[in-house]
């Protein structure tokens, strides 16, 4: 006996596809987990599907994070990562994960876990449909050398190329989706700075070639000039922050743009600059070491891969007290105020480029026929104004995988019969074509 | 003008959580206010140690956060929105702060662009 087809569709959406395509009327259809028809959709397809009436509002890909920390815990300062006991530290993750598909986030890459598993266990118990949450890539602790830890108590230590491969190996063992190499300071640790860089070119490339070797990506927190070099010059695929990308290092990342990303956590330096008082970090003492420097560096970095097609991606960090979870979207108002994305290229880059680095491009990120269902119907045009993004309260609908994260229940409408059907968006976009 | 207010505050009081959000929005849709205002609800605005925080923000502006509010700074709140709206920088030495929340101005966030 074949199983039912599960079938919802958006009735007259403003479908904003991610391909670049300026948004325009018409439905989707969804069926069991997938996109099956975009603008026009067959009434007899539609048969029988649960109807959600759309009335103009936008219909877009759920959003990607970059650089996710699901057990980064809200904490005032660093050491607090470390200090939650692991029972309510599990149960902090869960909280994160359900937060980020709240916020519209239905894919977030790993950037590392404060203990070694609870990535893991998180992403297992997503999909296993135990807990809500994201499509999620595991990380596990970063890696970081004697001497160059921004938070000894959740690192993974190793020195030299054979302790970095054993580090890989543990980590793979585990069941990470990536490896985190932790290449250089921060400036918040008042000790290690931002521009000294602590990995050896023979360490990245013993960490990146073991990783490779078992089929995982390697991403890594970079904010020196050399640092980012590093990463290029041993195929490190993910570069975090790039903060003093010199111009070799420009030349190298815009050589290699077909596999890199660079995703800077842009919103963990604005709130640190400028918002952090509250927590006993004020303004002053952020430029006192540093932090406006690097804003205005990085700004400046950042436009320029942009000019050059370098793939930049929001998300980043969000976690301490001042980058609470929740306020991810904020990244997308930096990249359009701060790095002078066009509100379409911020989305693209959450959303397609989202699929890419969670290396499902031809599925994830776009409102393309056979894309997973996961979707967002949102009150508002994201394009006249990013912070629409930001208010939960106009992510009408959260849509994972074809099911329903959310979903009030005022927009119900009958199911479609194909003998008698009402005027449809569909039917108004083909007479407007005629 | 956009006017961020905070749905989660005090964030972590569960039992009180977001009704601070709740009443000042209340409290705001019972004032009609001059110029349009485009109210977000967002998760936190990290000021949360002293909560009841809202911020005034807009495109290319600074974003200016209050904290320590309640529902009776509701005319206030729209007050420093809209002058806010009508200034060039979005810098509080730009526009006048009402007076009942200068008292409660907790950051200021520049929108830093390139240098040159």
């Amino acid at each position: 006996m074949p199983i039912p087809t599960s079938k919802v569709l958006f009735r007259n959406v403003s479908i904003l596809d991610s391909t670049g395509a300026d948004p325009y009327p018409g439905d989707v259809l969804v069926e069991n987990n997938r996109i099956a028809s975009v603008g026009t959709v067959d009434p007899d397809a539609a048969a029988g599907a649960r109807v959600i009436e759309g009335r103009g509002r936008t219909l877009m890909s759920g959003l990607c994070d970059a650089h996710t920390h699901f057990s980064w815990n809200n904490s005032a300062d660093l050491d607090g990562l470390g200090t939650m006991p692991v029972e309510e530290h599990l149960l902090f993750c869960l909280e994160s994960a359900r937060t980020y598909i709240d916020s519209g986030y239905t894919m977030c890459l790993g950037a590392a876990s404060a203990k070694p598993r609870l990535d893991v266990v998180c992403r297992d118990a997503i999909n296993a449909g135990r807990i809500p949450g994201p499509r999620y890539l595991a990380n596990g602790p970063e890696i970081a050398v004697t001497g160059g830890a921004l938070i000894p108590s959740i690192t993974k230590f190793a020195d030299g190329p054979e302790g970095m491969r054993k580090a890989v190996r543990e980590l793979i063992g585990i069941g990470v989706d990536q490896i985190k190499l932790s290449m250089t300071g921060e400036e918040i640790t008042g000790t290690l700075r931002a521009e000294d860089t602590y990995f050896s070119d023979e360490e990245t490339a013993a960490a990146v070639a073991e990783a490779h070797r078992r089929g995982k990506r390697v991403c890594a927190h970079a904010r020196s000039a050399e640092s980012v070099k590093m990463c290029v010059r041993n195929k490190v695929d993910i570069i975090y922050h790039a903060s003093f990308t010199d111009a070799e290092g420009m030349d190298m990342l815009e050589a290699n743009k077909d596999w890199v990303f660079v995703a800077p956590g842009l919103n963990w330096l604005v709130a640190t600059l400028y918002e952090a008082e509250s927590f006993g970090f004020p303004q002053e003492a952020a430029e006192a070491v540093g932090y406006k420097k690097e804003l205005e560096v990085a700004i400046e970095g950042l436009r320029e891969m942009h000019r050059r097609g370098i793939r930049v991606l929001p998300g980043g960090d969000y976690g301490f007290a001042w980058t609470p979870h929740g306020t991810y979207a904020r990244d997308l108002q930096h990249f359009v105020e701060l790095l002078g994305f066009t509100p379409m290229e911020a989305i693209i880059s959450a959303t397609a480029w989202g699929g890419e680095i969670m290396l499902q491009p031809d599925e994830l990120g776009k409102v393309q026929p056979g894309y997973l269902a996961d979707l967002l119907l949102v009150d508002g045009d994201p394009l006249a104004d990013i912070t629409i993004l930001q208010d939960h309260d106009r992510l009408n609908y959260i849509m994972k995988d074809g099911k329903f994260h959310k979903e009030p229940s005022t927009d119900e409408a009958p199911a479609p019969d194909p003998a008698n059907m009402p005027s449809t968006g569909t039917e108004r976009l083909v007479q407007q074509r005629a | 003008m956009t006017l961020l207010i905070c749905r989660t505050c005090p964030r972590y009081d569960t039992r009180t959580s977001g009704e601070f959000g709740r009443r000042l929005t209340a409290a705001i849709a019972d004032i009609e206010p001059e110029t349009a205002v485009m109210i977000r609800n967002v998760q936190c605005l990290g000021g949360c140690p002293d909560d009841g925080v809202v911020a005034v923000d807009g495109p290319g502006k600074a974003r200016v956060r209050f904290t320590g509010l309640t529902e009776t700074a509701a005319a206030a709140v729209l007050a420093a929105a809209a002058a806010h709206h009508a200034s060039t920088s979005g810098a509080p030495a730009e526009w006048e702060v009402p007076a009942e929340l200068v008292d409660h101005l907790s950051s200021v966030t520049v929108k830093r662009l390139p240098r040159g």
